[in-house]
């Protein structure tokens, strides 16, 4: 089943990679991953600031400071229960939104951005059935209307589990479809100060692989952000988005 | 075409001794993330069995066949995992060997409860493993599409490749036999002991049963004592037949069980399991069943035959 579905979705972007280089301008000569669809700029989106030297640095490292910050609300949503399933008090919020604040930092080889949220409760281990791992990811390539991305317009996903304490390269491509691709070359280094999750992601702009991975070297849009209280059992579609947006580089 | 295997378990017959549960958990629960799991266990009934009050949490699925989200157990609804102490017990003084932690609460815990006062108190054995249900709830709540039922032989297995913890099929079994693995972070579960069933060998569960309880074998094969007793004679009923997923574990329930004695300790006729906590259990089917039984007990010791009690007799306890 899920060799298939990689296969499926391998195929389909090896299509669209192929339209791609006959379509598309130099700036997304090198962009494989899901057929590009961002505009550039900075715009209302977030701008990775140029700095010198290691990106992937603790998030209270004065080289944030060379980045805007932008928040965005988050919103929650539940599409776990589709498909007719009922109870569980699975359906409610329960858990605080607030907002997710975003920066982001390049040095011209490696991309890293700083997410940071408010959770009153930091849950960063898993022993037993009932406990869940607070969770965070970055969704790039979205598409304008279906959220998990659908077969022919794959999404990629950063993927930071707390209670495992690693960020998955995933893509999917459509709901019930997130597939770790094992190209896990995304560091981390996360931290839980008064009631705030800071979380740094870094990754080098170029792909390792471009059928897994987005090319960053001249942003990407729309991306969005997510986030799972793991105290409110929050997982899978259980959980706090924010609105689309992009990111693009100094 | 697709087959369904089948379990049937004669809860006449059980004694308790938790066999099963021992060679079930060698097999295939000893390592780590499993320790507190039980695909198999015994519990004494009635009490709050395995997880702790497994039966008020929900699951299965409603009049219009959706599947339910029931209640997630607590961790401790399982019990401690405990070790025995030899080294201290043995060797350094004491002569105790003890569980540490001290454990408060477990698999079978209230064994020797059950209920009622002196002279009229009850009891029954009641092993429980996944159904392998015909509509299984569990894969019915999967987001991911990691549960499936095999064509061959209707079991019900998690597709650990697939499987991301989410934990929607712990919340869905109406009788709580998916379980999370914590270390791991995803949901394991009964595997009806594939491999050995590949092999043409009863499940361990089965094969080591000191009663020789427990049969196993195809529905649809009309030579099987499984056919015999749940499809040809309907002596055997699922548990729970209101939770709708079909489950293909059958249970011969208890019919020879001792009476409710007087004060001088004279049987009165009277079952001590009373009908009404076995229609809880079976549903109002459990009535003719009984009566269907013991009209065959009946025949036999007025000298007839009975093929329903020659199968149940039998040594044999599988046909693959
Ligand atoms: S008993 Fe529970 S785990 Fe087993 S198949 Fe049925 S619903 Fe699934
Ligand atoms: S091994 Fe057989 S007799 Fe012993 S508890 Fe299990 S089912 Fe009952």
């Amino acid at each position: 089943m899920m060799k298939m579905l990689i296969k499926q979705i391998v195929k389909i972007m090896s299509a669209i990679i192929l339209l791609a280089s006959v379509a598309i301008t130099d700036t997304y000569a090198r962009g494989g991953f899901g057929g590009g669809g961002f505009g550039g700029g900075g715009g209302n989106g977030i701008v990775a600031a140029r700095v010198l030297g290691n990106v992937l640095v603790a998030p209270d490292d004065a080289l944030w400071n060379n980045a805007t910050a932008r928040s965005f609300s988050l919103r929650f949503v539940n599409s776990t229960g589709g498909g007719g399933m009922q109870g569980g008090g699975d359906g409610t919020s329960g858990g605080t939104g607030g907002t997710m604040t975003v920066k982001a930092i390049h040095n011209g080889t490696d991309i890293a951005f700083r997410l940071s949220w408010n959770d009153a409760t930091k849950n960063d281990t898993v022993n037993g059935v009932d406990e869940f791992s607070d969770r965070a990811g970055i969704m790039f390539s979205a598409e304008q209307k279906c959220r998990m991305g659908s077969p022919g317009n794959p999404v990629n996903i950063w993927f930071w589990h707390a209670a495992k304490g690693i960020v998955n390269n995933i893509i999917a491509g459509g709901l019930g479809t997130i597939t770790k691709t094992g190209d896990d070359n995304i560091r981390v280094i996360s931290n839980y100060v008064n009631g705030e999750w800071q979380l740094v992601m870094s990754r080098p702009l170029l792909p390792v692989n471009s059928d897994n991975q987005v090319d960053l070297s001249n942003g990407n849009g729309p991306i969005a952000f997510a986030r799972w209280d793991g105290a409110n059992r929050e997982r899978n579609g259980k959980k706090w988005i924010t609105g689309q947006t992009s990111v693009s580089l100094q | 075409m697709a087959r369904q295997l089948a379990m049937v378990i004669n809860l006449d017959k059980c004694l308790g001794c938790h066999t099963c549960t021992v060679a079930c958990k060698n097999l295939w629960t000893s390592k780590k993330g499993r320790e507190y799991m039980y695909w198999n266990n015994v519990e004494s009934r009635p009490g709050p069995g395995y997880p702790r009050n497994w039966e008020v949490r929900g699951g299965g699925f409603d009049a219009n066949g959706n599947v339910i989200l029931g209640e997630l157990p607590a961790q401790a609804d399982y019990g401690e995992v405990t070790e025995y102490n030899y080294e201290k017990g043995l060797f350094n003084g004491g002569g105790i060997v003890n569980a540490e932690p001290e454990p408060s609460w477990g698999s079978n815990w209230e064994e020797d409860e059950g209920e009622g006062d002196f002279g009229e108190n009850y009891y029954m054995y009641l092993p429980r493993l996944c159904n392998h249900c015909t509509n299984p709830a569990c894969l019915a709540a999967c987001t991911r599409n990691a549960i499936y039922k095999r064509q061959e032989d209707g079991i019900v297995l998690v597709d650990q490749d697939r499987c991301r913890g989410y934990r929607h099929c712990v919340q869905a079994c109406p009788y709580k036999k998916v379980m999370f693995n914590s270390f791991k972070g995803q949901s394991e579960k009964c595997i009806f002991c594939y491999p050995r069933i590949e092999k043409g060998k009863p499940n361990a569960c089965a094969m080591q049963c000191p009663g020789r309880i427990r049969q196993v074998g195809f529905l649809d094969d009309t030579s099987s004592d499984v056919y015999k007793l749940a499809v040809q004679h309907q002596v055997a009923i699922p548990l729970h037949p209101e939770y709708g997923t079909g489950p293909n574990v059958y249970y011969i329930p208890p019919f020879s069980g001792p009476s409710t004695v007087d004060d001088q300790g004279r049987p009165i006729n009277i079952d001590r399991i009373p009908m009404t906590y076995l229609r809880s259990l079976f549903g109002d089917g459990v009535d003719a069943v009984i009566a269907t039984l013991r009209a065959e007990r009946e025949a036999v010791s007025s000298g007839g035959s009975s093929e329903i009690l020659e199968v149940l007799n039998s040594n044999n306890r599988y046909s693959l």
